[in-house]
This record gives structure tokens, C-alpha cells and sequence, in this order.
């Protein structure tokens, strides 16, 4: 069965940027959960999740994010998103999530 | 920022009339924990007294399931910022919104088990069954995601495993998702987590997202029964 969720992780001068592509689910929250926790990512400055290939996120998927985001924070990481789909950007509003997270239009955006 | 009440409120209301879930979700907010947070301030006695005094709704939850209800004249919804904290401290019996049983999903539904390697499987089939009844692309993701958390919940709490009954009712698409788990919270999934909440947000999505969020519980098991208007 194809795999519904693919990482790459792309490191660019003190950048770590988690591309996300597919659907993230119960099945696969812990797939990004490892990629955040691995070693790679903790010495990056920056932590920026992109969402714009994510096709699906439900309430267990945002919660991996948020838990990352937490992590990035007490690494004393800057953490960002970019914008999902519409069913992301739906599930972020609904939940009220969306506009307590840091979101630049491109992953290479700098943060201000 | 949009008043959590309110918010739950607005939901369930569709077009010119209430539903039974927005009669319902009065019901819970006005039972005993509602009360009890009106009269924090007042003393034991008068706090009794003001329970009593209160008009209780003529029927119970359970005549309310599986119908539409007539609108009718609602009270203001009072203390609901408190009902969070009412909801840790307070023991809400009076409403007891999951007792009701549900009538038996038609023979006709489609039907489909499913267990934690399921879940893209599930969303397809919800995806397609909706698409073949002509629900439109943004209502179908909002369909699909209501199912996806309901079978998240029964494959975390509800015996890891469930069956999910799919039919048509006039303008209506009904999803229902049927395990063994036992919800007892009478607020599950009316009061909104907070921003930083790291669980707790899979029920206030569904019925935030669908029109009509019925849901039966029991030592059983439970079903909930998740509707989408089609236009």
C-alpha cells in the first residue's frame, strides 16, 4: 500500500525545514514526531514545518505539531508553518489553533 | 476571539431552524453545572433554593434523539465562560446526553470495518460515497475529517477497532461510527480546548463540522451519528 505520508528534511544554513507531504494521521503522527526528535534538527536555529503538500490533517496530526513546536521551544528553536490545504487550513481554524501558530507564506520566509 | 459558548452554538445552526443538536447543547450547559456556577457567589442555602427554582426542560434528552425539533423561545445561555471549570468540579448528572438509543441504521447502509491500518482506506470510502451523492468538495472534506476523528477515538478508547454505516435520508448524508467504548463525560466536545491543548479536540471539531452530531453511549458501546445536509 502506498505510504500516505512522506518527510524530507531539507537543512539550509541554520534552517530545518520538515517537508510534509500526503496525509498525517494516527497511523503516521509518530513518523514526524521521530523526524522532530532526531538529532538532525537540533542544531538548526530554526524549525519551519511545510504544510503545502500536506493534503490531510486531523486533530491527532495537529497534535504531533503542536508537541513539536513545544520541543522547538524549550531547544530554544524558532518554530514556523507554512499554509496547508484547504482541509489543513480548515482544521487550524476550527480549532482555533491557527492563529496562535507562527505562519510564513514560504518556507524560506524570514521570520521577523 | 469567538466566545467559546457561542461558538459551539453557532455549529449546529443551519439555514432558518434549530436543530435538536443546538437544543441539546442547551440542555447540557443549563444542567445542574451551569447552575451551580450561577450561584458561585451566593450563599449554600441560596444556592440550593435557585436549583429548585429553576425551570427544568419538560422532556428528557432521550425524546430529543433522531428527530428534528421545532424552534422554540431558548433561555440565554449563562456562565459559559465558567463551564470548563463547572466541568472539573462539579459532578453534572441532571443532563445525560448519551443515554438515548438511536433507531438501527437502514439495511441498505453501506457498511465498513475498520481498524488502526484503516484510516486512509476509511477516508477514501467516505470521500467516494459522498462524491456519488453529489455532496460538494468542501462539505465531502468536512465529512471526511468528522469520520476520521470519530474512528480515531473508537481505535484509541473504544476497543481499537469499529464499523463505520453510511446512508442517504432525503437531503441528508448520515456517517455512523459504531465501537465499544463508553463515553461518560456529558461536556465531551462542547467546551473548545484551548489554543495550546495538546488532546482533547477530536469531538468539538465533528460538531463544529457536521450539522447534526447525535451520539449514543452505553456500557454497550456507543455509536455516533455524524449528518451533512447536501446543499
Amino acid at each position: 500500500m502506498e505510504e500516505p505520508l512522506t518527510i524530507n528534511l531539507r537543512l539550509d544554513n541554520e534552517r530545518a525545514v520538515v517537508e510534509m507531504e500526503g496525509e498525517l494521521d494516527m497511523a503516521n503522527a509518530p513518523l514526524l514526531q521521530a523526524k522532530i526528535e532526531g538529532e538532525e534538527l537540533a542544531a538548526a536555529k530554526t524549525v519551519v514545518l511545510d504544510l503545502q503538500r500536506l493534503s490531510f490533517l486531523d486533530s491527532t496530526g495537529l497534535r504531533v505539531i503542536l508537541a513539536a513546536r513545544e520541543l522547538c521551544w524549550r531547544r530554544g528553536q524558532e518554530f514556523a508553518v507554512t499554509p496547508g490545504s484547504q482541509q489543513v487550513q480548515r482544521l487550524l481554524s476550527v480549532t482555533g489553533v491557527g492563529e496562535h501558530l507562527r505562519t510564513i507564506a514560504e518556507p524560506g520566509e524570514m521570520l521577523v | 476571539m469567538t466566545h467559546p459558548g457561542e461558538a459551539a452554538r453557532s455549529g449546529h445552526v443551519h439555514g432558518n431552524g434549530h436543530t435538536a443538536g443546538v437544543f441539546r447543547h442547551e440542555v447540557i450547559l443549563q444542567g445542574d453545572g451551569a447552575a451551580g456556577f450561577v450561584s458561585q457567589t451566593a450563599p449554600v442555602a441560596e444556592q440550593a433554593r435557585e436549583r429548585t427554582r429553576r425551570p427544568r426542560y419538560p422532556c428528557d434528552v432521550e425524546e430529543l434523539e433522531g428527530e428534528l425539533i421545532e424552534p422554540r423561545p431558548m433561555q440565554p445561555l449563562v456562565a459559559m465562560a465558567g463551564i470548563s471549570m463547572i466541568a472539573g468540579s462539579y459532578n453534572i448528572q441532571a443532563a445525560r446526553p448519551f443515554d438515548g438509543r438511536l433507531d438501527p441504521a437502514p439495511e441498505h447502509a453501506e457498511s465498513m470495518r475498520f481498524d488502526e491500518s484503516g484510516l486512509p482506506a476509511l477516508r477514501r470510502a467516505v470521500t467516494v460515497w459522498a462524491d456519488s451523492n453529489c455532496l460538494g468538495r468542501e462539505s465531502i472534506e468536512e465529512l471526511v475529517l468528522a469520520v476520521d476523528e470519530i474512528a480515531t477515538n473508537s481505535i484509541r478508547y473504544g476497543g481499537g477497532e469499529g464499523m463505520l454505516r453510511m446512508w442517504r435520508a432525503g437531503e441528508m448524508l448520515l456517517c455512523e461510527v459504531a465501537d465499544r467504548g463508553h463515553m461518560k463525560d456529558p461536556l465531551l466536545g462542547r467546551v473548545r480546548p484551548g489554543a495550546d491543548a495538546l488532546s482533547g479536540r477530536g469531538l468539538w471539531i465533528v460538531n463544529h463540522l457536521c450539522d447534526l452530531v447525535q451520539i449514543s453511549s452505553s456500557a454497550q458501546g456507543s455509536q455516533v451519528r455524524m449528518h451533512k445536509k447536501l446543499a
